[in-house]
């Protein structure tokens, strides 16, 4: 029984939960050539749809001095086969930003180029972005009351015009229909009248078999996965099972769903998160037990019971990036198992309450600063995120590049209807990014290796009002340090 | 017919009327031509634009067509029922329908009912768009209602010139005339709505004739049987063929660009329609047909016979043309084969110009001729209701 509610409750999530879980809009900070950059994709919830792209770029003081445009391409088709750019405008009273709208025509992945020529020359980036489809809207009552009553207009007029057809059209001028006349209309507008009923359920039907079309085939929905634990003496190995028909374990080439590829240097990164105070997490590398791809195992470190939502965020070669989402019951305290992977991390505890400045301090000499500025977080409106690792007289520290980046964000609702993983380039996937900078980039870890500098700049909207949880990692001394924060979106 | 109505005791006086009326037709007749030509052509347009261009918005001048096809006939309908009940002589009213205490022509309300359903299709349209995202198909809900609305315009103008055509007395060569028009306008909507399953490839398989016979023979038989001309079928056919050739040729001279991806195809001027389907032989043959049927058989014995004749012509002309279609003599600006939406991957590319299969042939065949002797026999019992109506 208690198998069975787990269960519920894990579809009951997923069911919750949207593209990347809750958050499916598109940020990036980084460069285009010489330009510092800040893009924002904010789908239309809808495919095919307009998505509005914004781009940021720093240090413009004079509206119209630089041409910003944007081009979208289709991952398998790339930007050869995208429509021509459309140019950016600027916004009127903000000069170093600019605005264009994009038409996203398949839920799949896309390469987004970006380019901006100004003052210091000509400068382009590529990142990927997710058109997804999130919104399953329902139409307004209003707009149904007027819609139904145009309806029985239409079909009352039809009905009427048969009945007249059939009672007057074919008499001469002036010449009134006699009985035979009127039943033979009677009769006409009845069976009018049962065909006008069909073609209406016909209708209604067909409808239903659209929407539930777009459900299962247009609208953003993660592989159905199961987590589940197994113990062994004090060890515990977490599984998450994929078992989805779209995924067999044989990958098509030509589709979105193809090859998994490796983000980061993991095939997929998964996230344990305690229920219902978030004051656990774990952020770790499971290893694909066959090359199918079909269950990925991860030793538990040792995290408090309780129960724990699952996320395991996964990337195609076709940059299409998906989160996973179950749940799972650690029974009792996973033992001191070695980790399946050196860079799984984990934390437990009391996160810092939301401030202007506010400073998660780790116990040995250091602390990691939120500067969160005097503005609190509104949902919808994209903010950066500024972190920086500080020792205790506020000397900003280095540090190491944790798989590859200098930090890690965690941003995890308390409502788990939101769950997102970014880094200081925001919420793209890297390895997506370099596999659409291909044989052109100069550099195959081109952003990977970020300055090591602590002080991160991460771009971020929340999409919705509401209770989150922030947690940073930064990786210092060979240690991973987690820290954890609290705020509110108005 | 006297057998079943109550003659009016003024009736002398709509005989003299009738009498008296001219053989030329009205301006609300033209309006509505106008509108059943602007909807079509429009359609056209679109369809050329969702193939060369891709994105759209409301304001396109393909949709400004349809839209003020739409209008023209709205109004005019309107008018022409406002007119009819509030300032019509008796002899106007005469010639009328009743509907909801109004009166008008019957083709007007049915111009009128098509431009409802065209209106109510916009906001439905719309919120279609909002729920499930923009145009990727042609054949969704709200584009149903929408042609309806459409097809409905057109045999509203065809009801109206119809009508016009039915009571005149003399001459009625130039009403006959512009009778066809409308229903040749109408067999453009009604070949367009079918294309998809008339395409280039499917020409050897026998789909595409049941089809064929299911859907034009209806049309054309029909719309024949209610006509005064001596050459029917072969004038509709003509409208269909002349106005998809006048597109066809019109269209690739303005330049057009893809802003929708994926692009496979660089395209730098709009798409042209298909070539049109050779209707106009097997159209020709169904004219000679009926003149020579005339007075001789009875309808039933007429269906299986027209379905015999337009499938052997049809089949005669239409499968060896689709063998040229395929050779590089009809790469050109005319025949057009070569012409390829932006959109087409490479895979169907790889097939643009391969035939698909045929397969079962004889029982296609044979379900060809049933089918055409169903649409034709319909068609005839339609035909003899049209040519009755004379409001």
């Amino acid at each position: 029984m208690t198998r069975w509610r787990a269960r519920a409750a894990a579809l009951l999530l997923a069911a919750m939960s949207m593209a990347h879980v809750g958050s499916p809009d598109t940020f990036f900070g980084g460069k285009a050539g010489p330009y510092d950059v800040r893009i924002s994709v904010r789908l239309p919830g809808v495919i095919p749809g307009r998505a509005q792209v914004t781009v940021r770029v720093a240090g413009v003081d004079k509206t119209g001095s630089h041409q910003v445009t944007v081009r979208a391409g289709q991952w398998n088709v790339g930007l050869q086969g995208a429509p021509p750019p459309e140019p950016a405008s600027p916004v009127p009273g903000d000069p170093t930003l600019y605005a264009a709208e994009l038409w996203f025509m398949t839920p799949t992945s896309y390469q987004l180029a970006v380019a901006v020529d100004g003052p210091a020359g000509k400068g382009e980036v590529v990142i990927p972005v997710l058109a997804l489809a999130t919104a399953e809207r329902r139409m307004a009552p209003w707009l149904g009351a007027v819609l139904a009553a145009l309806g029985v207009f239409l079909t009352a007029g039809l009905l009427t015009i048969i009945g007249t057809a059939v009672r007057e059209s074919g008499l001469p001028p002036g010449v009134q229909p006699d009985a035979s006349r009127r039943r033979r209309a009677r009769i006409a507008v009845a069976i009018a009248g049962v065909f006008s009923v069909l073609v209406l359920w016909g209708g209604s039907r067909w409808w239903s078999a659209e929407a539930s079309s777009y459900s299962s085939s247009v609208l953003y929905r993660p592989f159905d996965a199961h987590a589940s634990i197994a113990a062994q003496g004090d060890r515990r190995t977490m599984t998450l099972s994929i078992r989805d028909p779209r995924w067999t374990g044989k990958p098509v080439a030509e589709s979105r769903y193809n090859a998994l590829m490796p983000d980061h240097g993991k095939l997929m990164h998964l996230f344990m998160v305690r229920e219902p105070g978030l004051d656990a997490m774990a952020h770790l590398h499971p290893i694909a037990r066959t090359t199918a791809g079909l269950d990925f195992d991860a030793d538990v470190p040792p995290l408090p019971p309780g129960r724990y939502r699952v996320y395991g965020d996964i990337v195609h070669e076709s940059g299409y990036a998906q989160t996973l989402v179950s749940g799972v019951d650690l029974s009792v305290p996973a033992g001191s198992a070695a980790p399946t992977d050196p860079d799984d991390s984990w934390f437990s505890g009391a996160a810092q309450r939301e401030a202007p400045t506010v400073s998660f301090d780790f116990g040995d000499g250091s602390r990691l600063v939120w500067d969160r500025g005097q503005a609190p977080a509104s949902s919808g409106a994209e903010r950066d995120l500024r972190f920086s690792l500080q020792d205790a007289v506020g000397t900003v520290l280095d540090v190491e590049p944790y798989m590859g980046m200098a930090a890690h964000l965690v941003v995890a609702s308390v409502d788990g209807s939101v769950f997102a993983h970014l880094h200081p380039s925001g919420s793209i996937s890297m390895a997506a990014m370099q596999r659409f900078a291909g044989a052109s980039a100069a550099d195959p870890h081109a952003g990977h290796v970020m300055p090591l500098d602590s002080r991160v700049t991460i771009p971020y909207a929340f999409p919705k009002a509401g209770a989150y949880r922030l947690f940073v990692q930064m990786k210092r001394g060979g240690k991973v340090l987690t820290a954890a924060f609290d705020v509110n979106a108005a | 017919m006297a057998t079943s109505a109550t003659t009016f005791p003024d009736s002398q006086h709509f005989e003299r009327a009738r009498t008296a009326e001219s053989a030329s037709a009205p301006w609300s007749i033209y309006a509505v031509l106008f509108a059943s030509t602007s909807v079509i052509l429009g359609v056209i347009w679109d369809i050329s634009w969702h193939r060369s261009i891709g994105r759209d918005t409301f304001w396109t001048p393909a949709h400004l067509g349809i839209y003020l096809g739409g209008v023209v006939a709205g109004l005019t309908s309107g008018w022409v029922a406002l007119r009819t009940t509030f300032a019509g002589s008796d002899a106007d009213r005469g010639k009328a329908v009743r509907f909801w205490g109004f009166r008008a022509p019957l083709g007007a309300w049915v111009c009128i009912w098509g431009a409802f359903a065209m209106v109510t299709s916009a906001p439905f349209d719309d919120w279609w768009h909002n729920a499930y995202g923009l145009d990727v198909k042609i054949i969704s809900p709200p584009h149903m209602l929408l042609a309806a609305g459409i097809a409905a315009i057109q045999y509203g103008a065809m009801l109206m010139t119809l009508a016009w055509q039915n009571r005149a007395i003399g001459d009625r060569g130039h009403l006959g005339r512009l009778y066809l028009l409308a229903a040749g306008l109408l067999l453009l909507l009604v070949a367009t709505v079918a294309t998809e399953h008339t395409q280039r490839w499917d020409m050897h398989r026998s789909h595409l004739y049941q089809v064929s016979a299911g859907v034009f023979l209806f049309f054309i038989i029909s719309a024949a049987r209610a006509s005064v001309s001596r050459w029917p079928a072969t004038t509709i056919a003509a409208v269909y063929t002349g106005l998809t050739l006048f597109m066809l040729v019109l269209m690739p001279l303005f330049p057009a660009q893809p802003l929708l991806g994926p692009i496979y195809v660089q395209v730098d001027h709009f798409m042209p329609t298909d070539f049109p389907l050779l209707l106009i032989v097997p159209a020709f043959a169904l004219d000679l047909l009926l003149q020579r049927a005339r007075g001789r058989v009875n309808d039933w014995t007429l269906a299986l016979l027209a379905s015999a004749v337009f499938l052997v012509a049809f089949v005669a002309v239409q499968w060896p043309f689709a063998d040229f279609l395929m050779t590089p003599a009809a790469r050109n600006w005319f025949f057009v084969s070569h012409r390829m939406p932006y959109s087409a991957d490479p895979a169907f590319q790889a097939r643009w110009y391969q035939l698909n299969p045929s397969e079962g042939l004889t029982a296609g065949w044979l379900m060809a001729l049933v089918i055409g002797f169903v649409s034709a026999r319909c068609g005839l019992w339609w035909g003899n209701w049209m040519s009755r109506v004379q409001r």
